[in-house]
């Protein structure tokens, strides 16, 4: 099983981004082999449609779950139809976040956690 | 000539301005209600209290968004891939598409290899045209949840045919702004005297500049604010564009206001002022040749 955590930065102890989309990177966890790879996130700087294009992103590199703080309803609807599965946390780190996963002790998230962005935080 | 009135700093006075130089005119003009995302012209027009749901003609607004037919898409990813918006997203060979973050440019029909994707209107608001006597009035309203404001502007601008035109832009420096600005012959800035006023009119005033429209500024509230006008000066000599009139921050003013009321029915004189101002950017708008300068398109 792959997982995908959203990660604020990368020196140890990485630190959870609580951001799904605008999370500057993402580790990839292989539970099976414990391989784990962090890839920047290179569309975290865009204007709009950010969550449903890193949803695509996470689905493409093979993952079935996703950790992250809180989802947005493109992201949300795009992992949903990969079949992935969302868990939310507010663990602040990478480590802490996965063993509250392999406890069993995330919550699952049937419906986004909030509503669109439209380009970061600037609406009007 | 097309007047744009801008402010930067949202509730300066904009829809103030653009009604009361409306009314001033006494000529035939076209007031445009671009400010699409909270339009409120109507509120202050003479009979105010439009009931924009039985407007005299109400017209649907529409952008033409993809539909993808299943039975050709073969779930390539090239829509997705061109997509600069995130609108389309392929997951297990099936397109997902988000209208609310489509911007309409057409792209994903054209680069379909496999002509699986067709375009439909998507409606994104309505535009409610009226009459107050000389004023032919057309205010354009987004719906709710609709991010795509430009097309609704521009739309509402081709309801203009060559009469003197006010258009009434949102606040702030955005795309609906420029939108709304985009082809006027002059702006009017209006800005009250305070930190904030000053800053965004420096702001707006930098997009207008950009832009090449002359422009002029009209201090709305005089006498609230800083102690002197010196600041204000700075930004108006810092772009050359003059300090065109001053609206005393008033008790009449502020009833009239309150009361949904033109200032031009409370303070008559107003209305020399505002035909003056308009005069002025025609001045400024017309080069001795006759031909119009700016950022004509």
């Amino acid at each position: 099983m792959k997982l995908c955590v959203t990660t604020a930065t990368t020196e140890a102890p990485a630190r959870l981004d609580r951001r799904f989309g605008r999370s500057p990177f993402l580790t990839f966890v292989d539970t099976d082999t414990d391989e784990t790879k962090i890839e920047e996130n290179g569309l975290a700087d865009g204007a709009s449609g950010v969550g449903a294009k890193v949803a695509q992103l996470v689905a493409e590199r093979g993952a079935t779950v996703v950790i992250t703080g809180q989802i947005g309803p493109s992201a949300f609807a795009v992992l949903d139809a990969a079949g992935i599965a969302t868990y939310t946390t507010s663990a602040t780190t990478v480590a802490e976040a996965l063993a509250l996963f392999r406890e069993g002790r995330l919550d699952s998230a049937r419906a986004p956690t909030g509503p669109g962005h439209h380009g970061g935080s600037r609406r009007r | 000539m097309t007047v744009v009135v801008a402010s930067g700093k949202g509730g300066t006075g904009k829809t103030t301005v653009s009604v009361g130089l409306a009314l001033s005119l006494e000529q035939p003009v076209h007031l445009l209600d671009c400010d699409v995302e909270a339009p409120n012209t109507h509120l202050l027009l003479p009979n105010a209290g439009l009931d924009l749901a039985s407007a005299q003609e109400t017209n649907r607004c529409t952008v033409p968004v993809p539909r993808v037919n299943p039975d050709r898409c073969t779930g390539c990813g090239a829509c997705s891939a061109f997509c600069g918006f995130g609108a389309l997203a392929v997951v297990r060979n099936r397109v997902l598409f988000f209208d609310d973050l489509c911007h309409a440019c057409g792209g994903c029909s054209l680069v379909c290899p496999e002509g699986a994707i067709t375009e439909v209107p998507h409606e994104i608001g309505t535009i409610v045209d009226s009459h107050y006597g000389p004023i032919h009035h057309v205010l354009g309203e987004l719906h709710v949840g609709q991010t795509l404001a430009p097309p609704l502007i521009r739309a509402v601008k081709e309801r203009a045919d060559g009469l003197a035109t006010i258009i009434d832009a949102a606040p702030g420096t955005t795309c609906p702004v420029m939108e709304a600005a985009r082809g006027a012959d002059a702006g009017l800035l209006v800005t009250e005297n305070t930190p904030f006023g000053l800053h965004d009119l420096a702001l707006a005033a930098e997009v207008f500049a950009d832009l090449g429209i002359p422009s002029g500024i009209v201090l709305n509230r005089a006498g609230i604010g800083h102690e002197d006008e010196e600041k204000l000066r700075a930004v108006s000599r810092r772009f050359g564009f003059p300090i065109l009139m001053r609206i005393p921050f008033s008790d009449a003013i502020a009833r009239a206001y309150a009361e949904g009321r033109p200032i031009v029915s409370a303070v008559p004189g107003l209305r020399t002022e505002f035909r003056a101002v308009y005069d002025e950017l025609a001045r400024m708008a017309i080069s001795p040749s006759g031909a119009v300068s700016g950022a004509r398109s």
